[in-house]
């Protein structure tokens, strides 16, 4: 600095002076305007390099092109070297300004993707939040319906089960079946077999179709099938007429297509009567067939034995 | 070569020193380096760019001190003060810029991080809530 003012102050006195030998001798170029020069090149140069230089720092890459061009051109003529430095000096401040400005505009550049990623991050997140509520919600509504289609379904079952005890009932009903401590049990009575006889009388066919109905629509139901007589005559011939007489009856009810499976027909004979045998009336009440149902499980009552 | 150059310059300065002053003071080069160093200080440049404001600042007063005596020396002075001034001014602009910049990245890492770590915290959270309470 202090040699540059030196010279600055000694070159233009010198001019004024108007010593024009001193300046010839001058001719060869000084250390410090070569310096000068270099930098201010190099500066330049730089600017120069930057793809966006002349679009985003067009006037000062200007600026300092055509100061380094004076600077060249002054140390061509041999101006004095502190014109030289001076405007190599400018040169490269006007280079170091159009870096700036490039500085300036890559952070402004970098800045407007930054807010846009910021409101990207804060629209993702609000989008995030609201799909996280949604799913809660969605949850929620899901949660009860399902509550409510759970309770929807236990009244529904509730209902038909209901309804399916009343309708057992009225069948039941409809077949004069009783409520005994072994279960519904119909009895059939003697008339619907020939005296002595094991085979079903044609007015038989009615209730069998009725029962074989009901075992159709009760499918889990199964009927144990007893034969009874009175007590007159021999025990083995009771107890093989009461036996067939019950097959009859399970045999009936297989050609209505009721499964073998569900049916069983056993003989009493002559036991369990129902009235006296002591009349005819009450001997013709203990020659009978019992049908007993299971629940409808295919249970039968534990008095069943 | 230079060194001769220099004695010889120096000799002729203390002779012609006295008769070497004249023109016109370069007034409107001066007030815009002012105007721009003042400009410079206020937008922050001591902070950002401290080299370039002192030398803008000490070039311009040497320039006022050069004005009346020496105005081509002081046209150049102002010159340069003026281009030191802008050079600071556009360093202060483009730090205030990158800071702001780096403020702005730091927050979105923030969002960013803060938005990730809710979406963590929901799906280890999520299943927890809807999964069938054991027994």
């Amino acid at each position: 600095m202090n040699k540059y003012k030196h010279t600055l102050a000694g070159l233009r006195t010198l001019g004024t002076a108007g010593a024009a030998a001193l300046l010839a001798a001058c001719a060869t170029t000084s250390p410090e305007s070569a310096s000068a020069l270099d930098q201010a090149r190099t500066a330049v140069n730089r600017l120069e390099a930057e793809p966006q230089a002349a679009q985003m720092a067009g006037k000062p890459l200007q600026d300092a092109r055509d100061a380094l061009a004076k600077a060249e051109a002054a140390e061509q003529q041999h101006k004095p070297t502190a014109e030289v430095v001076h405007l190599a000096y400018l040169a490269r401040r006007n280079a170091d300004i159009g870096e700036a400005v490039l500085a300036e505009q890559s952070a402004d550049a970098q800045m407007a993707q930054a807010q846009a990623d910021r409101e990207r991050i804060l629209a993702d997140a609000r989008a995030r939040e609201a799909a996280r509520a949604r799913q809660q919600a969605l949850q929620a509504q899901q949660a009860a319906q399902a509550s409510q289609q759970q309770a929807q379904t236990a009244e529904q079952q509730a209902q038909a089960a209901q309804e399916q005890a009343r309708e057992l009932q009225q069948q039941m009903a409809d077949l004069q079946a009783k409520q005994t401590d072994r279960g519904m049990v119909l009895t059939l009575g003697n008339v619907l077999f020939d005296t002595n006889g094991d085979t079903l009388k044609p007015g038989a066919d009615e209730m069998i179709g009725r029962l074989a109905q009901f075992m159709q629509s009760h499918p889990d139901t199964r009927v144990r099938i007893e034969g009874y007589t009175d007590s007159t005559g021999s025990d083995s011939y009771n107890q093989a007429l009461s036996q067939r007489r019950a097959a009859a009856v399970e045999l009936a009810l297989e050609n209505q297509g009721v499964s073998a499976q569900r049916l069983e027909a056993v003989g009493r004979g002559k036991a369990a009567p129902v009235a006296s045998n002591d009349s005819p009336a009450g001997r013709q009440q203990n020659r009978r067939v019992e049908i007993i149902f299971s629940d409808p499980h295919g249970q039968f009552a534990a008095s069943n034995g | 070569m230079t060194r001769v150059m220099c004695t010889l310059t120096a000799l002729c300065a203390a002779i012609a020193a006295a008769g070497c002053s004249g023109g016109p003071a370069p007034t409107a080069e001066l007030a815009q380096a002012h105007s721009l160093v003042d400009q410079a200080e206020q937008s922050g440049a001591p902070r950002y760019a401290s080299a370039d404001i002192s030398s803008a600042r000490s070039k311009l007063q040497q320039a006022d001190l050069d004005a009346r005596k020496e105005p081509a020396r002081a046209l150049d002075e102002a010159q340069e003060a003026t281009a030191d001034a802008r050079v600071a001014l556009a360093r202060t602009n483009a730090a205030k810029a990158q800071v702001a910049l780096r403020d702005v990245q730091s927050s979105d890492r923030d969002l960013q991080h803060e938005a990730d770590r809710q979406d963590l915290q929901n799906e280890t959270s999520t299943p927890a809530t809807t999964a069938p309470m054991p027994q």
